[in-house]
């Protein structure tokens, strides 16, 4: 499934994370890789450990960075497509309750 | 047969094979050692895998290594190691792959965090030079302890971590293993050395001497980069995301992480090794005459 403006994006329950200087570095044993996210990434990592719409995690980045709405979207949405390759995130349906 | 009686990386051995690379442990011996070394028989692989790479099995606590020409080796509980030497297994060899993969592998069983790092002691610091396979770590080291530094470990190093004091480097092998080239950089020639496996151009050399015998603070992990137009060295502070991934990507057979389910404390370890110590990308020449007055520096705290 494709990610959009109005898709609900939740963590996967898998990866172990761990923080160093906001940053967050994580260990997938299902993808058998390592991850390393930078500042922006692990923002992000933190806001979605429920639910939430990507664009409002958009609007929340934007108005941090201060960065063209269609160009943060184009970057989040990227960003998160490459998690959810990983299996490191789920699209959820809605704010669906967690299992 | 009453074993040889070792210390090395903060633990206690006793071994059936003589291991003269390691410093004798002194001291009162009443208490049982932390790993034992003996001669046994080890199960042959039945998977069906190509011989040819070194290859771990696990069977509950223990965990087999299959080593072409050098034998089959169990290792079980991070206390036991079982040796089934090939017949025609090279001593050295055999010590070297003791020394090396199958610490690294017991290291990780007992889940002390294990650098692929040479280190020194400087001021009553440790200074850490991880690197891959061919970077320069033993080479730089021995010019660190040329130029005053004692010498911490080579190639392997066991860093532990406890929440009331800062990370502490521990004392590996009392030696280097060095290329026959960089020791005539030293002004050191090979007579008297043995090879460090059969028919190497490796020479394990002695630093007794010269090293430390108690675990020392670790202060700086620097990360070794070639870059010849940084004459004395440059160091770039590494946070973050990087600073973990590079302690991740230069830990001792990380592979053998996954065999002992090692890796999700080895995450948070690093993470926390990280936050404590100071993690640096050290550029530098590795060209013969830059290397000496690179160390010559560290060893007085100027560059590294």
């Amino acid at each position: 499934m494709p990610i959009g403006p109005d898709s609900f994006v939740v963590r996967d329950s898998e990866p172990i994370a761990t923080m160093l200087d906001d940053q967050v570095v994580m260990l997938s044993v299902r993808a058998n890789a390592y991850f390393g996210l930078n500042d922006v990434g692990s923002e992000i990592w933190q806001m979605i450990g429920q639910p939430r719409r990507v664009e409002d995690i958009c609007r929340m980045l934007s108005s941090a960075y201060e960065g063209p709405e269609d160009a943060v979207v184009r970057d989040v949405v990227e960003f998160l497509e490459g998690l959810l390759a990983h299996g490191l995130v789920r699209v959820v349906a809605q704010q669906e309750p967690q299992p | 047969m009453s074993p040889h009686l070792y210390r090395v990386h903060g633990l206690t051995l006793a071994s059936d094979i003589e291991l003269p690379e390691l410093a004798p442990q002194r001291g009162p011996r009443d208490r049982p050692p932390d790993v034992t070394v003996r001669r046994g028989i080890v199960a042959r692989r039945t998977d069906g895998e190509p011989a040819g790479v070194a290859f771990a099995t696990r069977r509950e606590h223990a965990v087999e290594l299959d080593l072409p020409g050098i034998g089959r080796v169990r290792v079980t509980n991070g206390c036991e190691v079982t040796v089934e030497a090939a017949p025609d297994a090279d001593p050295a060899s055999l010590r070297a792959v003791l020394l090396g993969s199958v610490m690294g592998l017991l290291c990780h069983q007992r889940g002390l965090l294990v650098l692929h790092a040479s280190a020194v002691a400087i001021a009553g610091e440790a200074v850490a030079f991880a690197g891959d396979q061919g970077a320069g770590k033993s080479t730089l080291t021995a010019h660190c302890v040329s130029a005053g530094a004692r010498l911490v470990a080579d190639d392997l190093l066991v860093v532990s971590l406890r929440p009331d004091q800062r990370p502490m480097a521990h004392p590996g092998v009392p030696g280097i293993k060095l290329w026959r080239d960089a020791l005539a950089e030293l002004g050191k020639s090979t007579d008297g050395l043995a090879p460090a496996w059969a028919r190497a151009e490796k020479y394990h050399v002695p630093f007794a001497a010269e090293a430390v015998e108690a675990p020392v603070p670790l202060a700086r992990i620097c990360v070794l980069a070639d870059d010849d137009a940084a004459r004395d060295g440059r160091a770039t502070r590494l946070r973050g995301s990087e600073a973990v991934s590079n302690l991740i990507a230069h830990t001792y057979r990380g592979e053998y992480l996954g065999v002992v389910d090692g890796r999700p404390r080895h995450l948070h370890d690093c993470a926390r090794l990280a936050a404590a110590t100071e993690v640096v990308r050290f550029a530098r020449s590795r060209n013969p005459q830059r290397v000496a007055v690179t160390a010559a520096l560290i060893a007085r705290s100027r560059a590294a």
